[in-house]
């Protein structure tokens, strides 16, 4: 698998989970939103047609809310590893912790509030996969911006000569790719890659989920891992290993 | 088991976090009152003995009524050659619960650690084994 570019763009293995997904994530969207349409493409490329009398700070609360719910009625974690149980196992191996809470972004056309460069290692692990998951085809100015690997490491070297993070943003904006991602495929990328959004030109809204799979043994980042994620797949081999290791702590414990 | 109104904890901050400890008390405090309960008591805060806190063991022996112990954060079992099981397990034994408040983890018995071990064992490895490479 070839990784070294620091993400790689996947058509998923299994079509059925995701499109669950797409559906109840659409559902909750027209719930929390009042949107009455029965058309799903409609809802979510159109989203900004049927919110456009909607408020910021009304929008802003339905939209915490709608996170909300994802993250309560959705079995998202479950759903997501079933659409690219192959590609994550390959890149983390069978032990695998999931981040707790999933994130939904809604980029409507002209929205000003773009997802700002950046990357996510050191708060994160540089040993976690994010896998950015777009519910609508992704192009252009509508998907996210990415910037691979090596140029990453030469535009921090630079940064480090030089502290303009201007300069530093205009560099790495020009070392980036837009990456087309449609609905059935997913950019997985590492947290070492530096990454972010323009301002969406594109006359549709991109709704996009991202999570973080990362192997329960590899280092963690600054954030606490216990905080952060929460055990999704252990192997029987560490089962064993695990349950071995306790018998042998609690009898320590009676000798002494 | 159901869970009493009115448990008593004693609580652990730890000396070696960066947050100051009137911060770190709210959150033990916000822990202690989430598993129905209040802090009673208050260990030492002692910086030269807090990579092994061996003041608590002779601390919850002696006193009596007390449910569980309330730690600020899972490092304070951390900070040593490895993961200090022998302190976790001996505070179980005596029936006690302990509570991590900064990761909202709880483990009620002996049973429950066997489930919980490895979230624990993965925790230290990720976090700090990886450290003294």
């Amino acid at each position: 698998m070839d990784f070294h570019n620091g993400y790689f763009v996947k058509k998923c293995e299994k079509i059925e989970s995701l499109s669950v997904l797409k559906l109840q994530v659409c559902n909750l969207i027209r719930e929390e939103f009042n949107i009455e349409c029965d058309d799903d493409e409609k809802v979510l490329n159109q989203f900004h047609e049927f919110v456009n009398e909607v408020s910021e700070v009304d929008f802003n609360e339905k939209r915490m809310l709608l996170i909300k719910k994802i993250n309560q009625n959705i079995n998202f974690k479950e759903l997501i590893f079933n659409s690219f149980k192959d590609t994550i196992l390959d890149l983390l191996g069978p032990d695998l912790l999931v981040q707790k809470n999933c994130n939904i972004v809604i980029q409507m056309p002209n929205d000003n509030n773009p997802s700002e460069l950046h990357r996510d290692a050191p708060g994160n692990s540089s040993y976690e996969v994010v896998i950015w998951i777009p519910l609508v085809d992704c192009y252009k100015t509508k998907s996210m911006y990415i910037v691979d690997y090596k140029s990453t490491l030469e535009l921090y070297e630079d940064l480090e000569k030089n502290p303009d993070w201007e300069h530093f943003e205009k560099k790495s904006i020009e070392k980036s790719s837009s990456v087309p991602v449609n609905f059935g495929e997913a950019l997985f990328f590492s947290t070492a890659v530096l990454h972010g959004s323009h301002i969406n030109k594109e006359a549709e809204t991109r709704i996009s989920l991202n999570i973080r799979f990362k192997n329960i043994f590899s280092p963690s980042g600054l954030k606490n891992q216990l905080q952060f994620f929460e055990k999704f797949l252990i192997s029987d081999f560490v089962k064993i290993g695990s349950s071995l290791e306790l018998k042998k702590l609690i009898l320590q414990n009676e000798k002494i | 088991m159901k869970p009493k109104d009115n448990n008593s904890f004693y609580s652990c901050i730890d000396p070696y976090y960066v947050a100051p400890s009137a911060e770190q008390h709210n959150i033990i405090n916000a822990m202690a009152k989430q598993e129905n309960g209040k802090i009673i008591f208050y260990g030492s805060e002692d910086y030269f003995v807090a990579s092994a806190q061996p003041f608590i063991l002779p601390k919850l022996k002696r006193t009596k009524d007390i449910d569980g112990v309330v730690f600020f954060t899972l490092n304070q079992f951390c900070y040593g050659e490895a993961f200090n099981f022998k302190l976790l397990i001996d505070i179980l034994k005596l029936k006690m619960s302990v509570h991590f408040a900064r990761e909202g983890l709880s483990i009620q018995n002996l049973m429950e650690l066997k489930t919980k071990h490895l979230d624990l064992l993965a925790y230290y490895q990720a976090t700090f084994k990886n450290l003294k490479l």
